[in-house]
């Protein structure tokens, strides 16, 4: 099991900021934690690494214990560019990491020309711009070629340019096997990076979230909304009345063929079908802004 | 272990605060050593002074002679003593002159131990150790076996060497506060050589305020780590690094590169005082109390050594302080700033409960450093409980104890702040 979260709480003072948090990852996977700010993200990412204590439940990562400081060899953690040294370079960051983790120091100029940061590796962090901290970020994250990759927040500070680096990164640390989950608010990037996405609200996992985001969408208009609105709530299938001729459901709950059949045994005539992928966007804006 | 060690001390190494201080260290050193020099008697003002006591003692055996050879009857007996007396001192002075111009120390030092030599066999003769009056006998004693070892081994005295330039802590009474202000400061030897440099330094430094010097370089050794909030901390405690290999490479980083500033010290002051004085003698002696009006002499090295070892006690002592206040306030200034509190009280406690039985046991008391190394301090309260083997004892199960609680309170962070 690569992750394996199971009902972790957690409270700050009176209040319960992770409300029972389960996760369970047994394949290689690129899994984005979205909410609206204060909902428990990093939280849970401190407490996966030990970072933060929790109340009750369990957590392990890649078959350990998360009190287990041996496993960052296997588990890296891309967090916020405060964790940086000023005075130090970016060099002695990486050479740390690999002194500690017993990996060859010829790594340092491999990762720093795969994130891009070769010319500035030997000045002070003092003197990194937001981006280039956060290319120093990543390759401390991945110099260990790790086995989970958890990241929270990676895009902040990025100019398109490195955004894409980091994505294409991360989407090749993944096909060579890598789990990645990540926290991020750029919701474009995530659906450019993976389909499956944990919506947190009020530090619980939504579960209605737990949907593929590849999924279709159809919006279809019909001849006569008020009876094709009638057969389906007969036959107990989930839909969004938009208008009064136009019908939205998804494909989890109707294929289009089987919809198309009902409608056609009914003398009710298609004149449009709209198709769409849900994205992650969408979906966070029917869970946290109410659209439908 | 070495990883986490080298990186800390890296950390600190590249820090600019830690260059300024190191460059304030050395004007300090560079001012110190001038004093130093202003303040070391050179033989040229012994030569002044000794010539002008033959002058005045030449003088005084002309008006000898005149009063006798006026007198009737041909000067009584007194005037004849007094003319005899004069003639052998102005004698001596004239043989220490001549010492002195030619920087025959042997001689001069030998001068000292023929004149020295009876008064203390008669004394102790007479078993007089019990008294308080300068001259003690414990002092005239120590005094001829200070000359003696300079004479044994060669050295080239500090200056000045008389009577007035030699006293110990049985020396309670002087006669007038003005005769006890002048052996006080007579015995305050200066030398700029090297090796005796570098003790004047290491005596100033081995103290409080220097413990306070090495507070204040590494002050924000666990504060800069953001603790509580999100800090470098988190870098560390994602690494594959138990808490108590960060926290013992925390201190070790700090003992380490508190060695180094000590060694760069010993260093600077060797050699800024062999530039310009000569290196010194590594044998220089140093006086050591015993129990019961005993005592030894030390090679200046060795005291020198031990009291860098005891120092370092001191310091881990004070480290653990400040971890502990470190981990509690989270904040650089305040957690130094109650190091230097609680010290300070404790010093103060210490001398308030100085004739306790439990008074050894105090770690506050071994921050007089040279003073417990040398038995001055044991000697000076009567209990040679006081020892630099007690010290590091004591100061050891303090430092454990105060590292122990620390690193509990480290480890527990995350669970007693959120």
């Amino acid at each position: 099991m690569i992750i394996h979260i199971q009902n972790v709480k957690k409270r700050y003072k009176k209040e319960w900021v992770l409300k029972g948090i389960n996760i369970k990852v047994e394949q290689p996977n690129i899994i984005a934690l979205v909410g609206p700010n204060g909902s428990g993200k990093t939280t849970l990412l401190n407490c996966m690494t030990n970072l933060l204590s929790f109340h009750e439940g369990t957590v392990e990562l890649v078959g350990k214990k998360h009190t287990d400081p041996s496993l960052f060899k296997e588990v890296s953690f891309l967090q916020d560019n405060r964790i940086l040294y000023g005075n130090l370079t970016g060099y002695d960051h990486l050479k740390f990491i690999c002194n500690v983790q017993h990996l060859s120091t010829a790594r340092i100029t491999d990762v720093a020309e795969r994130v891009g940061m070769s010319s500035y590796l030997k000045k002070r962090v003092r003197n990194y711009s937001l981006g280039m901290k956060q290319h120093l970020l990543l390759a401390m994250a991945i110099i260990n070629q790790p086995k989970l990759l958890l990241l929270d927040e990676p895009l902040n500070g990025l100019d398109p340019t490195s955004a894409i680096t980091m994505r294409n990164i991360l989407l090749e640390l993944y096909n060579e096997g890598t789990t990645i989950l990540l926290s991020s608010h750029n919701l474009d990037e995530i659906d450019r990076l993976t389909n499956t996405v944990y919506f947190m609200k009020d530090g619980a996992i939504l579960k209605e979230s737990l949907l593929d985001l590849n999924m279709r969408r159809y919006t279809v208009s019909v001849t006569d909304g008020k009876k094709a609105k009638k057969i389906l709530e007969e036959k107990q299938i989930d839909f969004t009345s938009i208008n009064e001729n136009q019908i939205s459901f998804d494909e989890t709950t109707i294929d289009l063929q089987t919809f198309i059949d009902y409608m056609n045994q009914n003398d009710i005539q298609i004149y449009d079908i709209d198709k769409q992928k849900i994205g992650a966007e969408r979906r966070y804006q029917e869970l946290f802004e109410g659209a439908k | 272990m070495i990883t986490i060690t080298l990186f800390e001390m890296k950390k600190i190494i590249k820090s600019i605060f830690f260059f300024v201080m190191l460059a304030f260290l050395c004007v300090f050193l560079i001012g110190y050593y001038v004093f130093v020099h202003h303040q070391t008697v050179p033989v040229e003002k012994l030569i002044v002074e000794t010539e002008s006591m033959i002058h005045m003692q030449e003088q005084q055996i002309q008006e000898l002679k005149r009063t006798i050879n006026n007198s009737e009857d041909g000067g009584n007996s007194q005037l004849q003593l007094d003319l005899t007396v004069s003639e052998q001192l102005l004698s001596k002075n004239q043989i220490l002159l001549k010492a002195y111009q030619e920087e025959d120390w042997q001689a001069v030092l030998q001068q000292e131990i023929e004149s020295n030599e009876p008064e203390v066999e008669r004394m102790k003769a007479g078993n007089e150790y019990y008294t308080s009056t300068f001259p003690t006998l414990f002092t005239l004693e120590s005094r001829l076996e200070y000359n003696k070892w300079l004479l044994s081994h060669n050295i080239t005295p500090v200056l000045p060497i008389d009577f007035y330039s030699w006293y110990t802590v049985y020396d309670l009474d002087f006669g007038d506060p003005i005769a006890e202000e002048y052996i006080k400061k007579q015995s305050e030897k200066y030398s700029s050589t090297g090796v005796y440099f570098l003790h004047h330094t290491l005596n100033l430094l081995f103290t409080i305020f220097g413990a306070l010097i090495f507070l204040f370089l590494f002050g924000d050794i666990l504060t800069k780590e953001g603790l509580g909030k999100n800090g470098p901390i988190h870098f560390l405690h994602t690494q594959p690094l138990s808490r108590l290999k960060i926290f013992i490479g925390k201190l070790l980083a700090v003992l380490f590169l508190s060695l180094f500033v000590i060694v760069f010290i010993s260093g600077f002051c060797l050699l800024i005082g062999s530039l310009f004085d000569g290196f010194g003698y590594f044998y220089y002696p140093v006086l050591i109390y015993g129990e019961d009006f005993s005592f030894t002499f030390q090679k200046m090295s060795t005291v020198i050594f031990q009291s860098g070892v005891l120092f370092i006690f001191v310091l881990l002592f004070s480290y653990a302080l400040l971890f502990l206040f470190s981990i509690l306030t989270k904040r650089t200034l305040t957690a130094v700033g109650l190091t230097i509190v609680v010290l300070y009280i404790g010093i103060q406690w210490g001398k308030d409960t100085i004739l306790s039985s439990f008074s050894p046991y105090i770690p506050f008391h071994y921050f007089s450093i040279t003073d417990i190394v040398t038995n001055t301090f044991a000697a000076s309260v009567k209990n040679f409980a006081f020892s630099m083997s007690t010290g590091c004892i004591v100061l050891s199960i303090s430092t454990i104890a105060l590292l122990f609680l620390s690193y509990f309170l480290f480890h527990l962070q995350n669970k007693l702040l959120h």
